[in-house]
């Protein structure tokens, strides 16, 4: 018995060896794949989690300089070309660090503030991914229309306005459909987007079509539900998803001190003394900025002379002519020969000859009484908006590149106006088949310190002449008023408007001209698969 | 007696201990088949996966670099191209991307293009004739599918296989995500 039991306790530690060598084995196997996986999973989990931190940071970043600029503030501190912001998210650190994009010197015409973002995320101070996003802000010469504030939602008329460009009121609109409207052959009243603010009360698209002097019309079912076919009667191609209520609102600014700080060309206070001074800056031969006038001037006329652009500029009884040889040499009074890429500023019998051109910035302190001419080259004419200062339109303001009434190819010749109150002179001889052409961006408004929104563009006389006038351009306005009178349906004076959207302002604006609180994103590039997208 | 004992074990008790370690040798070997067979399937099931994983995670920080543009007229263009929002989805995607360096104020654009092709997820600058141009993000994929939901969503779905070992079946990984594109369209 004995035998024979140490026999079988033999074989059982065999047995038992071998099984356990074999899960031994198995468990082995098991742990050579496990990791594996866990390892591929940790990595995509954290990967992931780095990419949001990091695009906190650009969002943050980009919310960071949104809210600056809608206080009227540069987007970053002034003085400085870069600026640092951190935060968190749960474990993640982000550094965002925000760096200005000076002016390209091949593109010298394009001043729009321009700006980088990289954001890197970190965990325990080691980088793990970045995004690098460009970024260039919207110039107010982006719309075709543009009103801040009315007293109410403003009126169009669906079937007598065209807004071929954006559209944006701080306020809501008020749209008169009359009746056979849908199924008419007019062209829709809006072809781009229309942005507003407000939104009028218990409508389902935030329009007013409810018009007290009209029919209630509106392009939406008694469910609120879109009728698409009317919305894009309306608001073109894009239906009802053309029209957005509640955006962010978009405020005029309250001042052009950085205007007069660019026109000037320095730090430096400007001079107070009446007259016409080119921006020399801390140069006493070579233009740094624009021209700089100090006081009311009579009359303004834009000109071309040899291909080169002119302005002659009357106060009192002062005429100032400056020439700038834009396209080539030009004869000075003397006879002596200016230099291309040179600006010249004749009084009477007296000039002088700087080196360089301006930066097509000309800013008045006062009052500008009479504009008219033909425009060479990207320009931008302002006043003192804070002090309440007008330009006044008398005659056309067209452009060298483009033939009256011809809609413009480029934006060589772009021209910004900006005023408290752009004012077009009223004349009987601008009729439908005479207009008085305006090629321009026009900015006639300002927010003043209490909150309210005065300025507009509109007639030198509402009861005088009825003008016809047609735009190439833009209309931004604080509070649009009352265009002319009316009898029996018709207007009888003020002027009429015929607008046609020129978006080259929007890619390429004038100089300097304002821009709003808001950044397009040109490029957002992660920088963690960088080889493979580089050619 | 002493020898009869030191005699060994009777044929029968041999034959039943043979007959159990045949058992125990039989239930080892296919013990450590299976786990063998476990772990290659493990190994072509990671290899799946990590060939459709590669796919994604290189082409989708490459669609997060799409933006929409605004044309001469100042409309607002959509960042990807092709294929149209909406079903059926299709195997290529083009789309439209700045041309490093970004001058922000004069940004120029160009369009990319990324498809399957021969098992290889190529990318170029939408140069179909020619190949100079393309660059192999991953291999080893047999199918790659994109389906755009909406202007900046995209559906990318990629499917890879491998043979089984010694089944001659496949392993078959297919991985889905969903890539929306960062918010850069305004009005």
């Amino acid at each position: 018995m004995s035998r024979s039991r140490q026999q079988t306790q033999g074989v059982a530690l065999l047995m038992a060896i071998m099984f356990l060598a074999a899960l031994f084995s198995l468990s082995l196997l098991l742990l050579a794949v496990l990791p594996l996986e866990m390892r591929a999973t940790g990595r995509q989990k954290m990967e992931t989690e780095a990419f949001y931190a990091a695009e906190a940071g650009a969002l943050n970043a980009l919310a960071w300089m949104e809210t600056r600029a809608a206080k009227g503030q540069p987007a970053i501190p002034s003085g400085s070309d870069e600026h640092e912001l951190t935060g968190s998210v749960a474990n993640w650190e982000w550094k965002a660090v925000i760096g200005t994009v000076p002016v390209n010197p091949s593109n010298p015409d394009d001043t729009r503030p321009a700006y980088t973002v990289r954001s890197t995320a970190f965990l325990d101070g080691t980088r793990y991914r970045s995004i690098s996003v460009a970024l260039c802000q919207e110039s107010m010469s982006r719309f075709a229309w543009f009103e801040e504030s009315g007293s109410e939602g403003l009126w169009i008329g669906a079937e007598s306005f065209r807004i071929d460009g954006p559209f944006h009121t701080n306020k809501y609109i008020q749209v008169n459909v009359p009746s056979g409207f849908y199924g008419s052959g007019n062209p829709s009243t809006f072809t781009q987007g229309v942005t507003m603010a407000g939104a009028a009360p218990n409508s389902p698209d935030g329009v007013n079509y409810n018009c007290p002097f009209g029919t209630n019309n509106p392009p939406f079912d008694s469910k609120g539900r879109p009728i698409e076919e009317r919305y894009r009667k309306i608001f073109g191609e894009g239906g009802s998803s053309n029209v957005l209520p509640r955006v962010k609102k978009i405020q005029l600014p309250s001042h052009a001190k950085n205007l007069a700080a660019e026109a000037w060309g320095s730090e430096l206070p400007p001079p107070t003394q009446i007259g016409v001074h080119p921006g020399l800056g801390s140069s006493s031969n070579r233009v740094e900025g624009g021209l700089y006038i100090v006081g009311d001037v009579k009359k303004m006329a834009l000109a071309v002379s040899g291909g080169n652009r002119k302005l002659t500029i009357t106060q009192g009884g002062n005429t100032i002519e400056v020439l700038e040889t834009v396209s080539g040499t030009a004869v000075a009074p003397d006879g002596s020969i200016i230099p291309k890429d040179s600006t010249m500023v004749r009084t009477g019998d007296e000039f002088a000859v700087y080196s360089g051109l301006t930066n097509g910035l000309v800013y008045c302190t006062g009052n500008i009484n009479s504009l008219s001419g033909v425009n060479r080259g990207k320009r931008t004419i302002a006043v003192d908006v804070a002090q309440g200062k007008d330009i006044t339109i008398t005659a056309d303001l067209t452009r060298a590149d483009t033939s009256p009434g011809q809609a413009p190819t480029g934006s060589r010749d772009n021209l910004g106006l900006v005023g408290h109150n752009i004012w077009i002179q009223n004349s009987s001889s601008h009729t439908e088949a005479n207009p008085l052409d305006i090629y321009a961006a026009l900015m006639g408004g300002r927010r003043n310190a209490d909150g309210t929104v005065s300025g507009y563009v509109g007639p030198t006389d509402v009861y005088g002449p009825l003008t016809r006038v047609r735009l190439f351009g833009g209309l931004m306005m604080g509070d649009k008023q009352t265009w002319g009178k009316y009898s029996g349906g018709r207007q009888y004076s003020g002027m009429t408007l015929e607008s046609r959207y020129d978006s080259h302002l929007a890619n390429s604006p004038p100089p300097y001209f304002p821009s709003i609180a808001k950044f397009r994103v040109v490029s957002y590039r992660e920088e963690h698969e960088q080889s493979a997208v580089d050619w | 007696m002493r020898r009869s004992s030191r005699a060994g074990l009777t044929l029968g008790e041999t034959l039943v201990a043979s007959a159990v370690m045949a058992l125990l040798g039989t239930i080892l070997a296919r013990t450590y088949t299976l786990a063998y067979r476990s772990y290659q399937m493990n190994i072509g099931k990671l290899e799946v996966q990590q060939r459709s994983r590669t796919a994604l995670q290189r082409i989708t920080p490459i669609l997060y670099a799409a933006i929409p543009t605004s044309n001469s007229a100042g409309q607002l263009q959509p960042a990807i191209l092709e294929p149209a929002v909406g079903p059926p989805p299709k195997s290529e995607i083009r789309f439209r991307v700045p041309v490093e360096p970004v001058d922000p104020r004069a940004p120029v654009y160009q369009i990319q293009r990324i498809w399957l092709e021969h098992g290889a997820v190529r990318l170029d600058r939408n140069t179909p004739s020619d190949s100079q141009d393309d660059r192999v993000l991953c291999q080893g994929l047999d199918a790659l599918e994109f389906l755009v939901l909406s202007d900046s969503t995209i559906q990318i779905t990629a499917r890879a296989r491998v043979p089984h070992y010694r089944s001659g079946e496949f392993h078959e990984s297919r991985l889905q995500t969903m890539v929306q594109l960062p918010f850069k369209a305004m009005r």
